[in-house]
This record gives structure tokens, sequence and C-alpha cells, in this order.
């Protein structure tokens, strides 16, 4: 998939090399999803990630007698999805499409074969979620200080 | 005989209250109002810049500064949006139409609405500081030929907490406007955004060699932000915001408002980012 245009709108791709982006695009599926949809489901198989072209996620988390709670929403130019990287390799989240959406679904599978054959392209992706954590972190960090709230 | 000088006006005016009626009182939230008064004096009406603010005394409580949240080019309609947080404002939250006030002002610098035509315009607000930007906003509106983009950003605390809902909801209908909406925490009926402004920024389409982005909220909001606009090419001289500090006297004389060099009711409240970037988040500052 071509993905030129967002090589320099998406903070997924700072700092990555030409070589890993043209191969991380190569990967990569064009996919027009409606409203409503459920793209992953909170503790089943983190084998994808999406970077979202168009449109809005909602990551959300059910409890008991209560209607989902959504977290946070992932909008143009967000990485959806960092679990497929990490132990248990299941997703921690629901993530459900808020309107109509265009994505880059990247077969996660492939990408850690990849990884694991090419340690310059596996640091390169390390990077990339590192980053991503450090993003939703620091995110989370300024609502927990409920800035808007009475000073 | 040795008369005494008169005290000039210069001295005198910044300092003198003028009663202003109450004509109109809208909730906005759970805690915010919104007032629009005039003046009862049969003194001309307020004239003033986007940006500005006066000092609202409500008798035998006390006086705060409040930024000015109407229309300028309708100055006949002074519109304060307040938030009922401490004695003067639950007071001021209180008054009904009919009630009598005193004003001072306006006071302090302005968004630079003027200086910024033909550029784009990049808006971001949180919280209560949506009040003080509705002015540009407005002025951006009736001279929307004079700008390139317009975005304008908006974070809240949650849906009940966000202000002036219908005329947010008529900019997020207008095709010459980008609106992206936030909230901290979403409930079961909202279907916008739900996390913190910054990243809804990726959404905004600007030139930034000619953008003029003016930021109002919190500050560590408005750091965060400027920071993120700043890394994406934006000049820090570019960036406007608005300053809030314990204002009393209004027009630099007692010091209250003081931030380093500068006076907040007097050099601000709006003031350039690069010029205050290295002393807003110190400590006690």
């Amino acid at each position: 998939m071509n993905l030129d245009p967002w090589r320099d709108r998406s903070p997924m791709f700072e700092e990555m090399s030409d070589e890993h982006f043209n191969f991380l695009s190569s990967l990569a599926e064009d996919r027009e999803v409606p409203s409503g949809v459920t793209l992953f489901r909170v503790n089943t198989a983190a084998d994808r990630f999406y970077l979202v072209l168009g449109g809005t996620v909602a990551l959300r988390i059910a409890g008991p007698s209560r209607p989902p709670i959504t977290i946070q929403t992932v909008g143009e130019g967000a990485l959806l999805g960092l679990s497929w990287h990490l132990p248990p390799y299941r997703w921690q989240w629901t993530a459900e499409t808020r309107e109509p959406c265009r994505l880059a679904e990247f077969d996660a599978n492939a990408v850690l074969a990849a990884c694991e054959t090419d340690a310059d392209f596996d640091n390169a992706m390390l990077r990339v979620i590192a980053r991503e954590a450090g993003r939703r972190l620091h995110n989370v960090r300024m609502q927990l200080l409920d800035l808007y709230g009475r000073e | 005989m040795v008369v005494a000088p008169a005290i000039t006006d210069t001295l005198t005016e910044p300092m003198n209250l003028r009663p202003f009626r109450v004509t109109e009182v809208t909730q906005e939230t759970h805690d915010t109002w919104t007032l629009v008064l005039a003046a009862a004096d049969g003194g001309p009406d307020l004239a003033f810049e986007p940006g500005q603010f006066t000092m609202m005394y409500i008798f035998g409580v006390g006086e705060v500064p409040i930024s000015i949240a109407g229309n300028p080019s309708h100055p006949e309609g002074l519109v304060h949006t307040v938030r009922a947080v401490g004695a003067v404002t639950n007071a001021i939250c209180a008054l009904r139409p009919g009630e009598v006030i005193g004003i001072r002002g306006p006071y302090g610098s302005s968004w630079p609405v003027v200086t910024a035509t033909g550029r784009d315009m990049v808006i971001v607000a949180g919280g209560i500081g949506l009040a003080p930007v509705r002015p540009a906003i407005y002025h951006v509106l009736e001279h929307r030929d004079a700008y390139g983009s317009v975005s304008i950003v908006y974070g809240s605390r949650t849906p009940g907490d966000l202000l002036y809902i219908d005329e947010v909801h008529e900019w997020k209908a207008r095709f010459d406007l980008n609106v992206q909406i936030t909230v901290d925490r979403g409930d079961r009926t909202w279907m916008g955004d739900v996390g913190v402004v910054t990243p809804l920024l990726n959404r905004l389409a600007f030139d930034t060699e000619h953008t003029a982005a003016i930021l109002c909220g919190p500050e560590i909001m408005m750091r965060v932000v400027a920071k993120d606009l700043a890394r994406r090419g934006l000049p820090t001289s570019d960036i406007s915001v608005s300053l809030e500090r314990n204002v009393k006297c209004g027009v630099g004389f007692c010091g209250h408002c003081q931030i380093g060099a500068s006076f907040i009711c007097k050099d601000g409240p709006v003031v350039p980012y690069d010029e205050v970037a290295d002393r807003l988040g110190m400590e006690e500052l």
C-alpha cells in the first residue's frame, strides 16, 4: 500500500529510515470500515495493528452493570494497537469505529517475523512502540490532572 | 497660596467603577453562568478588544477580573461568562436580571486578530478558556474572508461542561471552519472524541509560515499545546497565550499579578508565547 502521503503526517514514521518505511508500507492493506465496527476485542489475540488514515476509533472497556466506557479516541495519523508487540499478545482494550474509517492494516505476524531476522528493523519498530507508549502515558497523565476542573 | 495639583484623570479614571445592570442570565453548565450587562449610568457602551477583561465588583463582597466573552462588534451588551469557584464568583453567578454591579475596565492586551489578517488561524481553548477566545472567534467569523484556514480545538472535562454548546454546534456545522472537540471523560451519550487536545492538532491543516495560534485554558495545557505546535514548525512568536494571575488593581499599580518582569493586567493577559515561555512552569512564579 502506498503510505507516502503519510510519511510526514503521522508520528508513527518519525525517524524511520526510507528502507524500513517502504518495507512497512509493503505489508499494509488499505481498509474502509463503516461506523460501529469492532476492530478488535479485549482479551483476544493481538495479531494486527493499524494506522488511522481517516475517521475516529474509540478504545473501550466494559464493566459490570454499566455501559462500556470510552477511555480514549484515536484519530487521523495515529497508531492503533500496541499489544501485538508485547506478551501476552492479547488486546487490552476493545476498539470500535466511531465513524466511517480508512485504515492501513498491518499483519503483526509478518512484522514480527521480519523483526526476528532484521535487528535494525526490530529496533525501528521498538522505537515506534516506545514513542507511542510515551505519548499515551503523557496524555493519560494530563487527563489525570483534571486540568479543566476547579483550580 | 499654594494650590495642590489636581489628581489627573489618568490616575483616577482607571479605578472608577461604573454601574452596570444585569439584563440577562444564562446557566451554561452546573457551575458556570453567562451574564449580559448594560451600562446603568447613561454613559457609553464598553468598547473592547477581543481578549480584554474587566474588574467585576460585587458591592460588599469583592472584585474579580473576568474576561469579556461577547462580540466586540456589539458592545451594547457586556457579556461575561463566570464559573462559581469562590465568594465573589459565587455572588456573581447568583445575580439576577435587574441587579446592579460595578465594572472597571476594559483592561489588558488583546488577541492579535488584526495582525493575523491573511493568515491561517489555530484557536485552542480548554474548559472555561473558551470564554476569553470567543470574542476573537466572533471577529474572525465576521471577517471570515480575511483569513485562510480557521481551526478551533476545544477541550473540556465532560460533555456536560462544554460551554456555549448550541453555538459550538453551529461552528462545527460550518464548512469554512475545522472544529475539533474532545472531553477528558465521556458518558454513554457522548459520541465525540475522548482524550487531551494535543492529538487533535494532527487533524488541523495550516501553513506553519503563515499562521497565528491563540491558546487559552489551563496554563499546563497551553504549554503542552504550544510545544506541540512549535514541534510542527510554528514559530513560538506566532503563538499567543492568555495568562491568569491574581489581578487586583487591573492597571499595573499593585504588582499582585506580576510574573517575572511583566504585569498580567497591563502587559497581558494576552502575550506572545516566546516572551513568557521560560517563565511558565517555574515553581512559585
